[in-house]
């Protein structure tokens, strides 16, 4: 499963497990804060992603980046990969 | 610089301040200093039995919360602010234990409920506000304080009078929310609100109305810095509070914010102490460990532990601390020393810090552990670059299980039946046994 897809299916994972919708088909030009998760839901999601993937690229950033976009934060972790 | 202590009530104090134009802007009305106190002495007026009993005030909408704290402040002998979240039964017995009178509510005006509970009205003395924590599970730990501890950290000085235009982030009924409340009415600035819960929407309105200063936990502030065009904000005040502020937020909010005075806040509220962090950089200069002349004192114990020294007269017999012979207090935040800052790294007893929300260990473990097959439990915080921290907990079962996601799925769903959102452990981890420590109790320090 490439980053990407790994990504969409915990937002959907997580949406499911904090009771958050996701308010419409998630695209790369959907606003992070717009998707229907919520700032708890993202600390989660970031907290899988450190569990499936081995990486959190939030944590070793020198100067954070605070993505708002989802293709943003895909790119942010398929940059950790690299 | 001074502080603002004196016996006045809030209507008192605000009757002083002499700024003609609206001090309050909300998204359904917007008043002045002297409509605020009009209105305010309105309900006193509509309501006197209101006068030296219990009050409890559940008002969701921020304009008519800060009207009915006016009100009340100087004339109830005790405001128990409620939570507009509190579950009915909570709100039962809290109304049975403090003795409350009447609830004081709004909806499209002013109205009382009676409450069921007889018994002599309390002697008016200062007005004592009871702040209730929000929450869906265990009983809401209470807080009691007065306008004056309240108020004991609003800086006021003529530099500072109309010098600002608050947004409120906060939930007004909690305390971090009533801080910007106070400091803001007490120094003659405009605060602007909104029952807007959208952030982008919120964040439109504080642009709108010309915002200068916010006050947020650095979880708040991490979400705000996703807002699109949140740079134009201009911001000239930035206030961090109620969990650890470490360097990547602090520069972030810097590069973004460059005109911004960005200072961070660490608090011991039973110590009714505060440290105001104004570098831009986390933790505190280790200069200020053993400064005699620094208010308050401060040191570190055997245990890594910052122990501050509160004002004299805030260790009454009413207010008892446990002090050190030097008149200490251990605040139980365990701090290391690094390249001369006093960094913050944690609690000691394991109080776990979800975005400025305090989650006890101790009272999730008793959640899970009356979940089928769990042997036993240790819920802990798991560092977390957005949220500070997020509950964790370490699961032993008496049985193995075939499907171990789905067990989670059935353990989560259970812990919703009593706990908060931000209290359910998401991340969960099985384990063949618990690490304890010399007393045989589940290792909790950090």
């Amino acid at each position: 499963m490439n980053i990407r897809t790994t990504i969409l299916t915990l937002i959907n994972e997580v949406a499911q497990l904090t009771d958050c919708i996701i308010k419409a088909p998630l695209t790369d030009n959907t606003v992070l804060l717009d998707s229907g998760l919520d700032s708890l839901g993202f600390a989660i999601l970031v907290a899988r992603l450190e569990e499936d993937l081995s990486l959190d690229p939030f944590s070793s950033m020198t100067n954070a980046i605070y993505p708002r976009t989802l293709k943003e934060f895909v790119t942010i972790y398929e940059n950790a990969c690299d | 610089m001074k502080m603002l202590v004196t016996n006045l009530s809030l209507i008192e104090r605000l009757s002083k301040c002499t700024i003609k134009s609206p001090i309050l802007v909300g998204d359904i009305k917007s008043v002045t200093y002297l409509q605020l106190i009009e209105q305010a002495l309105d309900i006193r007026f509509q309501f006197p039995a209101l006068q030296n009993s219990v009050v409890a005030l559940r008002i969701d909408d921020p304009v008519n919360f800060i009207t009915g704290l006016c009100a009340m402040d100087g004339f109830a002998s005790k405001i128990l602010v409620l939570p507009p979240d509190i579950l009915s039964m909570q709100k039962d017995n809290l109304i049975v234990e403090h003795s409350v009178n009447f609830q004081l509510n709004f909806d499209d005006r002013m109205y009382v409920e009676s409450q069921c509970i007889s018994g002599a009205t309390l002697p008016k003395n200062d007005t004592q506000w009871i702040l209730a924590t929000s929450g869906t599970s265990g009983e809401p730990k209470l807080i009691s304080h007065s306008l004056e501890s309240l108020t004991r950290t609003v800086k006021y000085s003529p530099l500072s009078v109309n010098s600002h235009r608050w947004g409120l982030l906060y939930a007004v009924h909690r305390f971090a929310g009533l801080q910007v409340i106070l400091q803001s009415l007490l120094t003659e600035s405009v605060l602007v609100v909104t029952q807007e819960t959208d952030l982008q929407k919120n964040i439109q309105w504080f642009k709108d109305n010309a915002v200068t200063a916010l006050s947020a936990t650095p979880s708040m502030w991490r979400q705000l810095l996703m807002v699109k065009d949140i740079e134009q904000l201009k911001l000239n005040n930035i206030t961090l509070g109620g969990e650890i502020a470490d360097n990547l937020i602090l520069t972030n909010l810097k590069s973004t914010f460059n005109n911004a005075t960005i200072r961070h806040i660490y608090a011991s509220t039973e110590a009714g102490v505060g440290l105001t962090v104004v570098d831009g950089e986390a933790g505190f200069p280790y200069t200020w460990l053993n400064e005699s002349t620094r208010s308050p004192q401060l040191k570190i114990n055997n245990e890594n532990h910052l122990m501050v020294k509160p004002e004299a007269f805030l260790s009454t017999s009413e207010n008892y601390l446990p002090l050190d012979a030097q008149g200490y207090y251990d605040t139980g935040d365990i701090v290391t020393i690094d390249d001369e800052r006093v960094l913050f790294v944690g609690r000691d007893s394991g109080v776990i810090n979800v975005g400025g929300n305090k989650v006890y260990p101790e009272y999730v473990e008793s959640i899970i552990r009356q979940f089928n097959n769990v042997l036993d439990v240790r819920v802990f915080g798991q560092s977390n670059a957005m949220m500070g921290q997020l509950v964790a907990a370490d699961l032993v079962l008496r049985d193995k299980i075939d499907d171990e996601k789905l067990f989670k799925q059935q353990l989560i769903i259970h812990c919703k039946k009593t706990l908060s959102k931000y209290q359910i452990p998401m991340l969960l981890f099985f384990k063949t046994e618990l690490a304890t420590n010399a007393a045989n109790k589940i290792n909790r320090g950090c």
